[in-house]
């Protein structure tokens, strides 16, 4: 009874905007609403069935990048929490941690502007080597370096707030595991491999899981921001994909169709990867 | 910051005039409701245009689009508008700002004073530019949309049009704008732009018919001894050499990507603007061997290092570069002469002219579209409309009149001082107070004039005078392609795309005849069609 107004909340705001979704089926025009825009049934899907090269390009872009940010993101936070977890003096562990905070809490605008005057063409290491008549870097504007760039400005913006769910987790394993563990002579890497790791290893599991159901969704504004010196070939990724076609030219329809098959993927994505975290017997997201 | 935005502009005029039912794929289904513009703009007239006989100017403009010129503004101020246009009615506005809010109506004095003039109570909505599209959609979205309403693009901006706003055709076609004679004095080819659905569908805020100028930082020219009139492309190359300095972190120029680079090198080998209209038959300035080659030009300027290495960084610093000397030469809309003075007082400002590439006189001009953005009028009893027009009217005071005077400077001796010659200076109240963006939703034709400063005044008019006369219009200024309006953004980035490849070498320029073909397969060849189709009925004189 309590809960109705949560509910009512999670409905209003959760559900009912699902059913907008039924523009990816229509001639959506804002103007006319979308009760009155024209149905055009699979049409909008066109794209994604027939393969349109533009998106096809978009979507290897989004599926290498999303798997090298698994690879090499992903278990940065981790490493740092185990790090932090070792630091002994409680301030400077503190004063470590909220200088890796900070980054998180600056907008990408600013991040990308910051990554642009560093190592920009025209930026300060650029101009200091030109001063001494060295070979420039060109690093921003070099498309076989597009992926490693953006990677490198995610760990550097994100990692840091990313081991605040590891350090929890870290902190919850009995202490008497490792006293135990010294006892029978376990070395500091032992104790790692024996105590600390399967003690987070559930953490570990749904944190990929959910970040696997982001596969399709890598960093929008970071990316829209940098396209411009490597060009769209090296660049483009669904989020872009879908305001350059839906947004920018008004095309909402397309942009809704897929927006939806992104949406729908990433749910079997997440479903999938719980069904083998089950297997594997974790917890996963939720438990059967 | 004035930017030639080539993109946008060339969108929003791809979008204006007509609008047929059938050309718009989405509405074949029928039977949905969607309310179907009707007419095509066969049937529009354009208002009169009656110039403004009021004061005698001391450079005079010309009819092809040089603007009079003033040195010190007119003594005597006449009265344009003889009643008041309100009485006591609220009206609201939606208008954009690109600098920071001004005081509030109960803090401003200006406002309160133009409020007082024109008899009613302005509400004016003001929404930072860059987010005004958004903003807008949001408004119309929300259904509570304003009296008038600065419109400069938004998607499916016909249907937008005819669903809410007010075709103001019989009140302004042919001699009916008599009654409103300040407006009659926007010259025919700013009207094109509010002509939608065959009827016209706002007050357009005038531009400068020229559009744009290439500035150059005088300074450095004078002290490198470089001339600002080049004779042909090599010695326009050579001036490009000149001025780069990389270790002086110094190049010849540089914008946020290639568009403005292509724009001057594009002049320079002839390519047309937008279209070459050819008795009726049209070729794209893609299509064309003049584009190929002003590619292989850039292209040429870029891996010589002549351009701003961070020219495709997306963030657009280069007015900034061209304020800090990064760069000499800078394509711009032409109201930045009057905008630098006052932010970068220090930059010495100049004009440089573009000669054909082989050298046969001056290159042809890219004119610009005439206008910025509309001020459309929400629905309404004619009574309504007529007091909006009569506000408009008002607002629209040509210049050297009583009016615009009050509407430029506020009031003497608390917005603006006078010096002996008459030209007043917008004192630090003044400055903040008129910020108040009415201009947006009508303003007159603006001539040459800065405060203060005649030698400017002669300058530009000179430049003008001298580029006017090889300009070439767009030719589908107020015509519509449905294509262009549906996917022409799309396309271009596309095409943008690949030629940006081909100018940072990633691409050879071999790969410049693929893209132009797919960009005629993917809709190009569909938007000449409905251009053509228009072009006969409509004919542009």
């Amino acid at each position: 009874m309590l809960g109705l107004p949560g509910l009512a909340v999670v409905v209003l705001f959760n559900y009912v905007p699902l059913l907008g979704n039924v523009i990816a089926f229509k001639d959506y025009v804002p103007y006319v609403g979308i009760l009155e825009s024209p149905w055009v049934g699979w049409q909008n899907f066109q794209v994604i069935f027939n393969g349109d090269p533009e998106f096809l390009t978009a979507l290897s872009n989004t599926l290498i990048i999303s798997l090298v940010q698994i690879a090499f993101v992903f278990p940065v936070p981790i490493a740092l929490a185990l790090l932090l977890n070792s630091l002994v003096s409680e301030r400077i562990k503190r004063v470590v941690q909220s200088v890796l905070y900070l980054p998180h809490f600056m907008s990408w605008v600013v991040v990308v502007a910051i990554f642009q005057h560093m190592l920009g063409n025209a930026g300060l290491l650029n101009s200091w080597l030109r001063s001494q008549e060295l070979v420039t870097l060109p690093i921003i504007g070099n498309p076989d370096l597009f992926i490693g760039l953006i990677t490198s400005q995610v760990i550097w913006k994100d990692a840091g707030w990313g081991t605040i769910i590891f350090l929890a987790a870290l902190s919850n394993i009995d202490v008497q595991l490792y006293e135990a563990a010294a006892v029978d002579g376990a070395s500091r890497l032992r104790q790692l491999w024996h105590v600390t790791l399967p003690g987070i290893r559930s953490v570990i599991f749904l944190m990929l899981i959910l970040k696997l159901g982001d596969v399709l969704t890598v960093g929008f504004e970071q990316i829209l921001l940098q396209q411009g010196p490597v060009g769209l070939h090296a660049s483009e990724v669904l989020d872009t994909y879908v305001y350059r076609n839906g947004v920018l030219s008004g095309d909402w329809g397309v942009a809704a169709a897929v927006g939806l098959v992104k949406g729908l993927v990433g749910v079997m994505l997440v479903l999938g990867a719980n069904r083998l975290a089950h297997v594997f017997g974790e917890r996963g997201v939720y438990s059967r | 910051m004035q930017h030639p935005s080539f993109d946008r502009r060339t969108f929003l005029l791809g979008a204006g005039g007509a609008l047929t039912l059938a050309a718009l794929p989405s509405c074949s289904t029928g039977g949905t409701g969607s309310e179907a513009p009707t007419t095509d703009n066969s049937g529009v007239e354009l208002p009169s245009y009656i110039p403004s006989t009021g004061v005698k100017p001391d450079l005079q403009g010309t009819p092809e689009g040089v603007p009079d010129g003033f040195f010190n503004y007119p003594a005597d101020q006449h009265r344009s508008v003889t009643e008041t246009p309100g009485a006591g009615e609220s009206i609201s506005g939606m208008a954009m700002i690109s600098t920071a809010v001004p005081p509030t109506r109960s803090e401003n004095a200006y406002w309160r004073e133009l409020e007082d003039r024109l008899g009613v109570s302005l509400d004016l909505m003001m929404t930072p530019s860059a987010d005004y599209d958004q903003k807008l959609a949001t408004v119309v979205a929300g259904g509570d949309i304003p009296d008038m309403v600065q419109i400069r693009d938004a998607p499916d901006l016909p249907r937008l049009l005819e669903s809410q706003f007010q075709d103001l055709s019989e009140y302004l076609s042919g001699d009916a704008i008599q009654d409103y004679p300040n407006l009659a004095t926007l010259p025919p080819l700013t009207w094109r732009g509010a002509i939608y659905n065959g009827g016209i569908y706002g007050i357009p805020n005038p531009r400068q018919a020229i559009g744009s100028y290439v500035f150059v930082r005088q300074d450095i020219f004078d002290s490198l001894g470089l001339s600002t009139e080049p004779e042909n492309l090599d010695e326009f190359l050579e001036t490009c050499r000149a001025l780069t300095n990389a270790q002086e972190n110094r190049w010849a120029m540089g914008d946020s990507g290639s568009a403005a680079a292509l724009v001057i090198m594009g002049m320079l080998s002839g390519v047309p603007n937008e279209w070459r209209n050819e008795n009726g038959s049209l070729t794209h300035k893609y299509e064309t061997d003049e584009f190929a080659r002003s590619v292989e030009w850039v292209t040429q300027l870029w891996q010589d290092g002549l351009m701003h290495p961070d020219t495709f960084a997306s963030s657009d610093t280069s007015g900034q570069w061209f304020h800090a000397g990064r760069t000499g030469i800078w394509l711009t809309g032409n109201g930045h002469w009057n905008s630098a003075l006052k932010n970068h007082p220090t930059s010495e400002l100049g004009l440089m002219t573009l000669p054909n590439w082989d050298g046969g006189g001056l290159a042809p001009w890219r004119l610009g579209s005439g206008f910025f953005s509309i001020n459309a009028f929400k629905k309404a009893e004619p009574e309504r409309i007529k007091l909006l027009l009569r506000v408009c009217n008002w607002l629209a005071a040509p210049f050297g009149s009583e009016e615009n005077y009050l509407r430029a400077y506020g009031l003497d001796g608390v917005h603006h001082t006078v010096d002996a010659d008459g030209n007043p200076t917008l004192t630090e109240l003044g400055q903040a107070e008129l910020r108040l963006p009415v201009s947006y939703l009508a303003a007159p034709p603006t001539p040459l004039y800065t405060p203060g400063r005649p030698d400017d005044t002669r300058v530009q008019h000179a430049y003008q005078s001298e580029v006017i006369p090889v300009g070439e219009p767009n030719p589908v200024i107020g015509l519509y392609s449905a294509t262009d309006a549906d996917d022409g953004v799309r396309l271009k980035q596309t095409f943008d795309d690949a030629v940006n490849d081909i100018i940072t070498g990633r691409a050879t320029i071999s790969t410049l005849t693929e893209s132009v073909d797919a960009w005629k397969r993917d809709g190009g060849d569909a938007m000449r069609a409905e251009y053509e189709e228009q072009l006969a009925a409509y004919p542009i004189d």
